[in-house]
Formats: C-alpha cells, sequence, structure tokens
C-alpha cells in the first residue's frame, strides 16, 4: 500500500519532464532518414548517414528512395507504400557492398527509415521460441516463470545479466527473476525505487515493447535538419528503434558498470507489469532477427504472467466460492450471525491466510486466532469508522497509517478489513503478523538523488540494507477481491436476516396486539358470569340462612371471597395490558412532587401501618410520564410497607448518585421490610407471581410489579432488586436522562 | 298512589343476576317502585318511539339504569340518544357497568349521565350502588 512515501518526490517530478521522446538524436550504431510522402525524398537524417549511404546530409537531403538506396530502392519504396510498413520490416538492402536491415515506420506525419548492420540468419530461432514459449505455458509458479524467462532471455540474447523486475502498485521495483551468465553482481530480491523508471519512460515502455541501447558511451547522433520541415517541430521518435536516450539513463548504466542494455515490456492487463533488463558490461549490438524474438517473446510472456495471475485470481476465487457456500450452510443452521461466523472461523482465517481475525457487529466484538487484545481491537474499529472506504481497505504495513498500531504490529502488521454494512459500523477484519524481512534496496531510497535540484543519478550501487519492520505479507489482489466478494454475500444474507427479522417483528406486534385484545376482552366478559356466581352464592346465603349447616354457610361465603378476589385479578390483568398498549407522554416532571402525591394517596396505608416515608433528600427533575411514574412510586411505596413485619416500618425514596458521567439516573425504593430471597429476584416481576400464600400481608394480586417493570421499561429504563445487608429490600430503577 | 300513575325505574339489563341483585335490594328496601326491564337497546328504542307518540301503555320512567355492554348494541348510544332528545334528556341515568375505564366514564357524564355505577362482585359495592339509584328515583318522582 503505503510504502515508502519518502522517495525523493523532487527526483520524480524533474526527471518526468524531460521530452525523452523527442531528443533530436539517435544513437550512432545505426543511421536514421526521414521520408516525405508521397514522392520518399529525404527530407531529415542522422548525420552520420554517410557512414552507411556514403552520402552525408547535406548530400542526402532531398533525394528520391531510388537515389538513395539504388538497386535495392524498389523494395524499400514498397514497403513505405504499405499501410503499415513496420509489418513488413525489416527490409534488407546492400548498401556499399554491406548488407543492412532498413526497419520503416510511419509516425509523426513521415516514414522514418532506420539502417542497421544485418547479421547472418538464424536458422533455429524458430524452434527455439517454440521450445520457449512451451516452457511458459509449463511454468507451474510464478516464480518459475519469472527465472524461466530470465534464463531463455539470458541464453537467446547473450546478456550477462537478465532480470525479470517488477512493479509494485507504486512503481517500485523488485528482482523478481534473474540470470546470471557472468561475475557480474546479482540483484535478485533487491528494489528499485519508483524513482529510478519516470513516467514518461513508462509511458514509453507501454508504447514500445522493446528498447537497446548497444553502448552506453555513445555519442549521440543529432539529425539534421534539427526540426522536421515537414512539421517544424521535432521529430517525434517514440517507435524508433534507434531513438537516443536520455543522459541520465547513460549516466545510471554507467554507474552500474553497465555499457549494453536491453529492456522487453512486460505488459498485462494493458498495464506496464514489469520489465525484462538486461545488461552487459561492454557493448553488445543485437542482430534485428534477435531482437524481434525477444520482442515476440517479451509479448507472449506477457500473456502468460497474465493468464497465470488470472488462474491465481481463480484459484482463490473457487476456494472463496466454496467457502461461501459452506458458511451458508452454516449460517443457516444458526441463529446468531456471530456465532456462525465464530463456527466459521477456521475457514474464515485461512480463506484470507491470516493469523487473527475480528468481527465487530452490532457492537459486540468477537476474536478470533491471534489478534491485538479486545481494547486494542476497539480502538482499531473506531479508527476504522473514520476511514473514507466503501467496502474493504488493506494494508501490509498497518503502522504506517495507524501509528498507535505499532504496539501489536507483531500479531497485527497486516490488516485487512470489509466494511459488512455503509450504515452501521459492521466490520470483520483480519490480521497478519509482522514478517521481518530483509529488503534489499539498490540504492537507498530514502537518500535524496538530486542536488541543489539539478539532477544526479545514484552514485553508488552499494548495497544499501534496511531491515523492514511493522510489514506483513502483502495483500494480494485475489484476496482483496475475496473479501468484497464475501462481504457481497455476507451483506445479502444481512439483508435476508433484517427482512425475517422484521416481519417477525410485526407478526409479534399482531400477537402483542392480539394478546392486549385478548387481555382486555377477557376482563371484562369474564367479570359477568364471575358477579353472577357471587350473587346467586349471596342469594343463597340470605335466602337459606336457616336451613343451611354453619359450614355451608361459611363455604358460601368463600365463593363470594374468590369471585372478589378473581375480579380483582381480572382488573389487575387489565391495567396491565393496558400499559403495555400505552404510548407515554413524558413531560418536565418533578419527582419530589411525583412523590409527595403518592404519599398524600397512601396517606392512610402509611397511617395505619405507622410506617415512615423517607426522603433524605431532594429528588431531581427529569423527562417522564409524570401518572406512570407516580404508579410506580406507589407500588413500590405500598409493597415496602405491606410485606414488612417490623415493628418500625420505614421506607425511604432516593435517588443513588452516579459512578459515571453517562451513567442514567438510578432512583431506588429501600424498606426494612421482609426481604426477597435472591432466587426470587427475578421472578417477582413475573405477572401474578406471588411468593406468599393468600392474604398472608394484605390483599396483592401479583400484577403490580409486573406492571411497574413495564412502565420502566416503556420509559427506557430497567429495574432490578438489590438486598442492603442490614436487611430488607432495594428496589433500583434507572430513567434515562436523555429523553 | 296507584301503581299506574307511579313513573317506573326502567332497568336495562341483559344479565339476570345483576338483574335479580336489583330487585332484591329493592324488595329489601320496601321500596314499591314498578321497574320494567329491558333487555337491549332495541326494546328501549321501541318504548321511546312509544312515548314519543303517546301510544304507551306504560308512563315514562323516572329513572333509568343503563348497563353499557349489551347483547344488541352499546348502553353508551342509547344514552346519547335520550339525552340529545328534548322529551327524555330530563330523565336521570345511572349507568351501572362493568366497564372501569376512566374514559368511558368521563365520557358517559359528558353527555349527560347523572352517575356512573361500576359493578362488582363484592356486594357492598353493589348495594351502596342500588341504594343511590333509589335515592334518585325518589328525587325524580316528587318533582
Amino acid at each position: 500500500m503505503t510504502d515508502l512515501k519518502t522517495i525523493d518526490q523532487a527526483a520524480l517530478a524533474i526527471c518526468s519532464r524531460e521530452p525523452i521522446h523527442i531528443p533530436g538524436a539517435i544513437q550512432p550504431h545505426g543511421v536514421l532518414m526521414v521520408l516525405r510522402e508521397p514522392d520518399l525524398v529525404c527530407i531529415q537524417a542522422s548525420t552520420n548517414s554517410a557512414s552507411v549511404t556514403g552520402l552525408g546530409p547535406a548530400q542526402l537531403l532531398g533525394r528520391e528512395v531510388q537515389d538513395i538506396f539504388r538497386a535495392d530502392a524498389g523494395k524499400v519504396a514498397a514497403a513505405c507504400r504499405e499501410e503499415n510498413p513496420s509489418q513488413v520490416s525489416p527490409v534488407s538492402v546492400t548498401l556499399q557492398g554491406q548488407h543492412y536491415h532498413c526497419v520503416i515506420h510511419r509516425h509523426d506525419g513521415v516514414l522514418i527509415v532506420e539502417v542497421e548492420h544485418a547479421a547472418a540468419e538464424n536458422p533455429s530461432l524458430y524452434r527455439r521460441m517454440q521450445q520457449a514459449f512451451a516452457d511458459l505455458r509449463h511454468a507451474e509458479s510464478p516464480t518459475t516463470l519469472h527465472q524461466t524467462m530470465a534464463e531463455f532471455i539470458a541464453k537467446l540474447s547473450g546478456f550477462e545479466r537478465v532480470m525479470v523486475y517488477r512493479f509494485d502498485t507504486d512503481w517500485h521495483g523488485e528482482v523478481v527473476g534473474e540470470c546470471l551468465t557472468a561475475d557480474v553482481d546479482a540483484y535478485m530480491g533487491h528494489h528499485f525505487p519508483a524513482s529510478d523508471i519516470p513516467e514518461q519512460a513508462r509511458a514509453l515502455y507501454r508504447r514500445n515493447w522493446l528498447r537497446i541501447i548497444p553502448d552506453a558511451t555513445y555519442k549521440a547522433t543529432p539529425l539534421e535538419p534539427p526540426l522536421n520541415p515537414q512539421t517544424g517541430r521535432p521529430l517525434d521518435l517514440s517507435f524508433s528503434v534507434l531513438r537516443s536516450v536520455s543522459p541520465v539513463h547513460l549516466e545510471y548504466l554507467r554507474n552500474m558498470d553497465v555499457a549494453a542494455s536491453m529492456s522487453i515490456s512486460l505488459i498485462v492487463d494493458d498495464r506496464l507489469w514489469g520489465l525484462i533488463a538486461c545488461h552487459h558490461r561492454t557493448p553488445l549490438q543485437l542482430p534485428h532477427a534477435i531482437r524481434s524474438a525477444c520482442e515476440m517473446y517479451g509479448q507472449v510472456a506477457s500473456l502468460e504472467l497474465g493468464a497465470k495471475e488470472e488462474k491465481e485470481r481463480l484459484t482463490l476465487h473457487y476456494r472463496a466460492t466454496r467457502i461461501q457456500t459452506r458458511f451458508f450452510d452454516i449460517i443457516a443452521e444458526e441463529q446468531n450471525f456471530v456465532e456462525a461466523l465464530v463456527k466459521f472461523s477456521p475457514q474464515l482465517l485461512t480463506f484470507m491466510n491470516a493469523g487473527g481475525a475480528a468481527i465487530h457487529v452490532n457492537g459486540k466484538l468477537t476474536l478470533l486466532g491471534n489478534t491485538p487484545n479486545e481494547a486494542a481491537v476497539k480502538g482499531l474499529v473506531e479508527w476504522l469508522k473514520q476511514q473514507p472506504f466503501d467496502s474493504v481497505i488493506a494494508t501490509d504495513e498497518l503502522s504506517s497509517v495507524y501509528p498507535e498500531g505499532s504496539t501489536f504490529q507483531d500479531c497485527a502488521s497486516g490488516l485487512l478489513a470489509v466494511k459488512l454494512s455503509r450504515v452501521e459500523p459492521q466490520y470483520v477484519l483480519w490480521f497478519r503478523p509482522e514478517v521481518i524481512t530483509t529488503v534489499t534496496w539498490a540504492g537507498n531510497p530514502h537518500k535524496p538523488t538530486t542536488d541543489h535540484l539539478a539532477l544526479h543519478p545514484r552514485k553508488s550501487f552499494a548495497t544499501w540494507k534496511q531491515k523492514v519492520t511493522g510489514r506483513s505479507l502483502p495483500w494480494t489482489s485475489a484476496e482483496t477481491h475475496g473479501a468484497e466478494e464475501l462481504r457481497t454475500a455476507l451483506n445479502a444474507l444481512l439483508l435476508r436476516r433484517t427482512e425475517k427479522l422484521s416481519k417477525l417483528n410485526a407478526e409479534l406486534e399482531k400477537k402483542n396486539t392480539d394478546l392486549n385484545s385478548f387481555a382486555y376482552i377477557a376482563s371484562h366478559d369474564l367479570r359477568e358470569p364471575l358477579r353472577g356466581m357471587a350473587n346467586y352464592a349471596r342469594f343463597i346465603q340470605e335466602d337459606h340462612a336457616g336451613s343451611l349447616q354453619d359450614d355451608a354457610l361459611a363455604r358460601l361465603s368463600k365463593i363470594t371471597d374468590l369471585a372478589v378476589y378473581c375480579e380483582e385479578l381480572l382488573d389487575e390483568l387489565n391495567h396491565f395490558s393496558k400499559v403495555g398498549r400505552m404510548e407515554i407522554r413524558r413531560k418536565p416532571t418533578r419527582l419530589d412532587a411525583v412523590v409527595s402525591e403518592c404519599s398524600e394517596a397512601l396517606s392512610s396505608l402509611l397511617h395505619e401501618s405507622g410506617a415512615e416515608l423517607k426522603r433524605p433528600h431532594p429528588l431531581p427533575e427529569v423527562s417522564c410520564d409524570p401518572v406512570l411514574i407516580r404508579e410506580v412510586f406507589s407500588n413500590l411505596i405500598t409493597n415496602a410497607i405491606r410485606y414488612n413485619t417490623s415493628h418500625h416500618k420505614w421506607v425511604e425514596v432516593g435517588v443513588r448518585p452516579p459512578i459515571a458521567p453517562e451513567e442514567p439516573l438510578t432512583l431506588y425504593v429501600q424498606d426494612n421490610g421482609i426481604g426477597i430471597r435472591e432466587k426470587h429476584r427475578e421472578a417477582v416481576f413475573q405477572i401474578f407471581r406471588r411468593l406468599h400464600p393468600d392474604n398472608r400481608y394484605g390483599k396483592g394480586t401479583g400484577a403490580g410489579l409486573a406492571i411497574v417493570r413495564s412502565i420502566v421499561e416503556k420509559h427506557g429504563g430497567r429495574i432490578w432488586i438489590e438486598a442492603p445487608p442490614e436487611g430488607g429490600t432495594t428496589f433500583l430503577f434507572t430513567l434515562p436522562t436523555a429523553s | 298512589m296507584s301503581s299506574s300513575s307511579v313513573r317506573p325505574i326502567l332497568v336495562v339489563e341483559d344479565q339476570d343476576a345483576d338483574y335479580e341483585t336489583v330487585m332484591r335490594r329493592l324488595k329489601k328496601l320496601s321500596i314499591e317502585a314498578p321497574v320494567h326491564r329491558c333487555l337491549g337497546v332495541d326494546e328501549v328504542h321501541d318504548h321511546l318511539g312509544r312515548w314519543k307518540a303517546g301510544i304507551a301503555a306504560m308512563p315514562m320512567p323516572a329513572l333509568l339504569v343503563l348497563d353499557l355492554k349489551l347483547p344488541d348494541g352499546d348502553g353508551q348510544e342509547l344514552l346519547v340518544r335520550m339525552k340529545s332528545d328534548e322529551s327524555f334528556k330530563d330523565i336521570p341515568v345511572v349507568v351501572w357497568s362493568a366497564v372501569n375505564d376512566p374514559a368511558v366514564q368521563e365520557r358517559c357524564l359528558k353527555v349527560g349521565a347523572s352517575e356512573f355505577r361500576a359493578k362488582a362482585a363484592d356486594n357492598t359495592i353493589t348495594d351502596a350502588a342500588i341504594d343511590h339509584m333509589v335515592h334518585l328515583w325518589r328525587q325524580s318522582t316528587v318533582l
């Protein structure tokens, strides 16, 4: 991702300004002529033209093709008249008793004819190429492929050092394959900063499959006239094989003790993947046929590279698909999404070749494998939330973008994070451990190569070693792609989950409504027969008192009592269902006033029981439904007095001081009553759950606390019970401060 | 005071037990009020029609005891209709119902019910309710 941004941008900027495609000169090992169309008259030529044609520029300019090539002029003219002359190149010509190859191409509005010495034919070349292409196809791994490429080109071209050089996403290069045929420095594994091959050079590499410098010590041969008379501009030599190269580049080569160089472009998916770079310590001139073979080899090798990378991507893709399928099987059985992911953890880790993973869903964090600790991952998630990314973020050097990451770089130098939802912060994170590698830089990339803004190539190629820490193996595009697909799959799944959930919610709501109306109707409809029973029991009691025995009369009165009690239960049930359906109406409420109202309403109970209502400190004002909250206090205070056998009964209402600033307001109602055993502390909140035999502590239906809990929860609070060490019970409930 | 000239109590009540409770209490109090029972809303409408047309055999009641949940309709509608009719709006109505929703209670009183008494299994509550009905009937017949 973000390696080595310290590479001197100034050097890059300066190099990228040099117009290397219009140098106005060529390398001296050949002769360049510019022919005008359609009369094929020479209008521009390199100043060394006499060496080949016997005619200096002064004599050459203005001459027609017949006068230049004489006996072979027909062949040259025919090639010139082709729509694409380079396709019929080279044209063999004989000038002054010597054999030459003419390479002709049309560009910049003119025909450019480049003449070079012809070498002897190589009859075995075709067969050698066939074998070479087969070797490329059969290479098993990318590493073998790179090595195969270097070895073949070394053998074919005779260069002493052939390197397969790969660009990373930031255009830094690494030597990934090498073949040395002489005692020269090895560069295998070396990294080269992006500034070594500037942008416009890379652009030319993209257009041109091959560049060759037979002698880096050459003296550039200018063109005459300097400007093309046809266009009035310097001639564009982008596609010229003889084009003179940048003096900076020549100096660079000389610094590396290189006299001859060749580079073959490797282009995959329309992007410059890398180069096959060849070096020789002495000048080396390659025959045209070999050069063409190299060029063709570069093209085929590019295709193979692309195919092998695609194959690797597909293999990972299929692996991902298999895992996804398995994942769906698992998740279909699981109720809980996170649990399913955890169950899936071995695959989740192998899938990404990760050492650890973290799942952050619905505010819940789950760690798998080797990960930073929970607090560290939470911090990382917070950081992720701030990052502008749509779906996937990947880095093999986390601490460079997230400095806090340096504390856990041993297990998480590499991070690949997938954002599951764009709305909620839900992530799956994969971690890769630190790999302490020794990266060999060909020159210190942190050392500027510019001096007072005048460009100098590095003076020394002494190996500069940098121990790179805080880095993991990089995430491949196949892996980030796989993560992206997993995300899509999970998203679809989450969506289905959500749909199912909202459907269930709707059903639940309907059922709740049904249940509430059932409670309402039941409580009304049951009343009438109940009253009937009570009434008739009473009629018998009254009308037949004389003929009935005492125990019969007592039982009749029991029937009436039970009916009365049953009616109370129905009332409570009805009330409970009403609270369940009720919308709370919040308004600013002084809790002190609410408790005072309760105290007034309960005055007779307080008086009769002799209980004391303690209010040690003022209560705050909150936003709540005053009617409902009054019911809460009323119920709790009544219970506190009712379930109390103390000689001096008391009940205290207060507010508990907050422990943390964000904490919701916690109110309490404490008593010195009979207490509630721990095992019953949840049960007492259930409707009609009574812990005591009938009427032992006065009449109670067991709905009060259920109603209390319902009201508190409707306000967004919670209620629980604590037992103070001195005995009695404390009911605590929260009211969220924010409404 | 002949029984035909005394204005009766009209009890709109479908439940036998409740009706019997009223009758027993009246008997116990030796109230000789003529009581007429209607089992539903329609029956009362028929009476209202006859009174309006002047063809009724029974005099207009001095008190209406009205249950709300009736087999053929809601007592509240009947209440609204009577209280919005000049001919009947002065007849006091005691709503005697098992519905103990304060909102319903409030609505009944607002449209003109004289009293809202809850039916209960508890005898003391029932007796108090009936006693109050008698009190209202007495006031109404005296006036």
